[in-house]
């Protein structure tokens, strides 16, 4: 058995020992690549070679090179080379993906039409491209925009009869006829998650006829940090949500939420997707929320018809016993809350504030009629507020 | 960033030579090789910066005499700049560029890409970043085949293995091959 640290250990004194020449290790088990990787960075793996490759500059000298094999086979060998011994690929390599990485994603997939070889070594080496990407989709197409410090290009797939086009932001456009928007706009997407990770903003904006199974098919993956709902139901947003890597999504949008919806969202509390989320905003026009479809967000935010004195107290409690919620924040449409059966309960101030010897709940209602409800620390306690002691 | 004006003029003393791969010697003031992590180190490893130690000669055996030439005028250029070992320097990801750096990277794609290679040989972090910015500009909002003429690479279209038809492009939302067909006015946004 071989550990990652060993082989650490091994090169560290390779190179503070002045006898060592070469090193070689037997071993039984493949170490993870992965975590070889975070140890020492990409290896240089040509497709000639029958295992991975690393070249490291001696720390006195810049002539002397360790290099360190691990061969498939189950060996391990350490050997000093002189620099003009580095193959030059290996150099090149890394010197290309450090001029690509200045690229946006646009530009990137523009040289993956160059020639095969940088295809290859695109997709090799995933470079991560310095763009944020927003995402548009519909049942009449599918919009992309990139920006970076220097462009803001987009890209749409429309649905044309039976085909797609295409329309980009230099105002050029190109008709697929026997594709569906739908099949055009994944194929690009896979392309595009495979080098970007995560998309910063999706938004999904639909009518109440929108049928997510005829948008989408099983193998639909996306990975955002951030998605928003435009005038989506509850059914269409628990279908779509449960296309997203819960892992990377941070916040949930929705907006418009159509009226004559079940309050309750308890269907969407059933998705790990909600779940494992810390930001909400959700926004109805005659929208009533149940506090306790949100009490395990962080942050949230809610705009609605009207909320009960009863669910501000259950609200109050809840964010007491929260060790997740930091801020919630009410607006209602036409003001529609109790402010006097509220003064009547707390006092006869807009602001109040619980706690304990650690930390304080703050309950102010704004000048805009905002309910919000806000964690601080004690030194963040204005000098003089009277802190009503919660047991 | 400004250049503080030189006070001081090199001595044999804070001088170190080094040899290129053809064999020409260059002499170096030690303020200059700051901006190289890699003569850096060498200097401070063997103490060359102590006036009692000799100091040979240094072999730079994957730099040319005409790369050192060109590194030299950077690093004369850039002589009262942080040291490479300021990591907190952010480089600029901006592709507009001093004039004097655009003239002095105004050279072939070929010369350029051994510069930068020289330049991650000797690990200094701000000519390496420029080139690199530099390159990315001659590549950013160009097509396909201008990447071609720029880079001076000819295309390889592979064949499927088993009907032998060219493979399809998978990307259609890249412009390159688009029609010409003008779209006026501006699209609205779906």
């Amino acid at each position: 058995m071989l550990s990652v640290e060993d082989v650490v250990l091994v090169k560290e004194k390779f190179f503070t020992s002045p006898a060592m020449t070469s090193f070689a290790i037997r071993f039984q088990q493949f170490m993870d690549r992965s975590q070889l990787e975070s140890v020492f960075g990409k290896p240089f793996c040509g497709r000639d070679i029958d295992g991975l490759r690393w070249f490291f500059l001696a720390p006195r000298s810049c002539q002397k090179v360790l290099k360190l094999t691990i061969r498939y086979l189950g060996y391990i060998t350490f050997c000093r080379i002189i620099a003009e011994n580095v193959p030059e690929r290996a150099v090149i390599r890394d010197v290309t993906a450090r001029i690509l990485e200045n690229l946006d994603f646009f530009s990137i997939l523009t040289l993956r039409k160059v020639c095969w070889s940088l295809r290859e070594f695109l997709d090799e080496t995933k470079i991560k491209p310095n763009c944020e990407v927003m995402l548009k989709l519909n049942d009449k197409g599918a919009y992309m925009e990139f920006r970076t410090p220097r462009i803001q290009k987009f890209v749409r797939f429309e649905k044309y009869d039976n085909g797609c086009l295409l329309i980009w932001s230099v105002r050029k456009m190109r008709l697929f006829k026997d594709e569906s928007f739908i099949e055009k706009f994944l194929k690009d997407y896979r392309i595009f998650s495979s080098y970007m990770g995560s998309l910063n903003s999706f938004i999904f904006a639909t009518y109440n006829d929108t049928k997510i199974d005829n948008l989408l098919p099983e193998y639909a993956s996306f990975h955002a940090k951030e998605v928003t709902f435009d005038q989506c139901s509850l059914l269409q947003i628990f279908q779509f949500l449960s296309f997203f890597d819960s892992k990377k999504l941070d916040k949930i949008k929705v907006l418009d939420y159509p009226q004559h919806q079940d309050g309750k969202l308890s269907k969407l509390c059933e998705l790990e997707q909600w779940n494992n989320c810390k930001y909400v905003e959700f926004a109805g026009e005659d929208f009533i929320p149940h506090i306790q479809d949100f009490v395990g967000f962080k942050e949230v935010k809610i705009q609605c018809l009207e909320i009960s004195t009863q669910k501000i107290l259950m609200l109050k409690e809840q964010f007491l016993k929260s060790s997740t919620l930091t801020r919630f924040e009410i607006q209602c449409t036409d003001d529609y809350f109790d402010i006097n059966q509220i003064r009547e309960i707390f006092g006869p101030e807009d602001e109040w504030f619980f706690g304990n010897d650690k930390e304080v709940v703050h309950f102010v209602i704004t000048e805009l009629d905002f309910i919000v409800f806000n964690r601080l620390r004690l030194d963040e306690v204005p000098e003089g507020a009277v802190i009503n002691e919660i047991k | 960033m400004s250049c503080e004006e030189p006070t001081t003029s090199p001595t044999p003393e804070n001088n170190i030579t080094v040899v290129s791969s053809d064999g020409k010697e260059f002499l170096l003031d030690l303020k200059l090789t700051e901006q190289s992590e890699t003569l850096a180190r060498l200097i401070s490893n063997f103490e060359y910066d102590r006036t009692d130690v000799k100091k040979d000669p240094v072999p730079l055996g994957n730099i040319t005499s005409a790369q050192m030439q060109k590194i030299i005028e950077w690093l004369q250029h850039h002589r009262y700049y942080p040291k490479w070992e300021q990591n907190d320097i952010h480089y600029s990801t901006s592709f507009t560029f001093e004039t004097w750096v655009e003239e002095y990277l105004n050279i072939p794609n070929n010369e350029m890409f051994e510069l930068l290679n020289a330049a991650n040989y000797l690990n200094i972090p701000r000519l390496f970043s420029t080139i690199c910015r530099i390159m990315a500009s001659r590549i950013t909002g160009k097509s396909a085949e201008q990447i071609r003429t720029v880079l001076n690479i000819k295309t390889d279209v592979k064949n499927d293995v088993y009907t032998g038809i060219p493979i399809q492009e998978d990307s259609s939302s890249s412009e390159d091959g688009m029609s010409e067909i003008s779209l006026s006015p501006s699209p609205p946004p779906i």
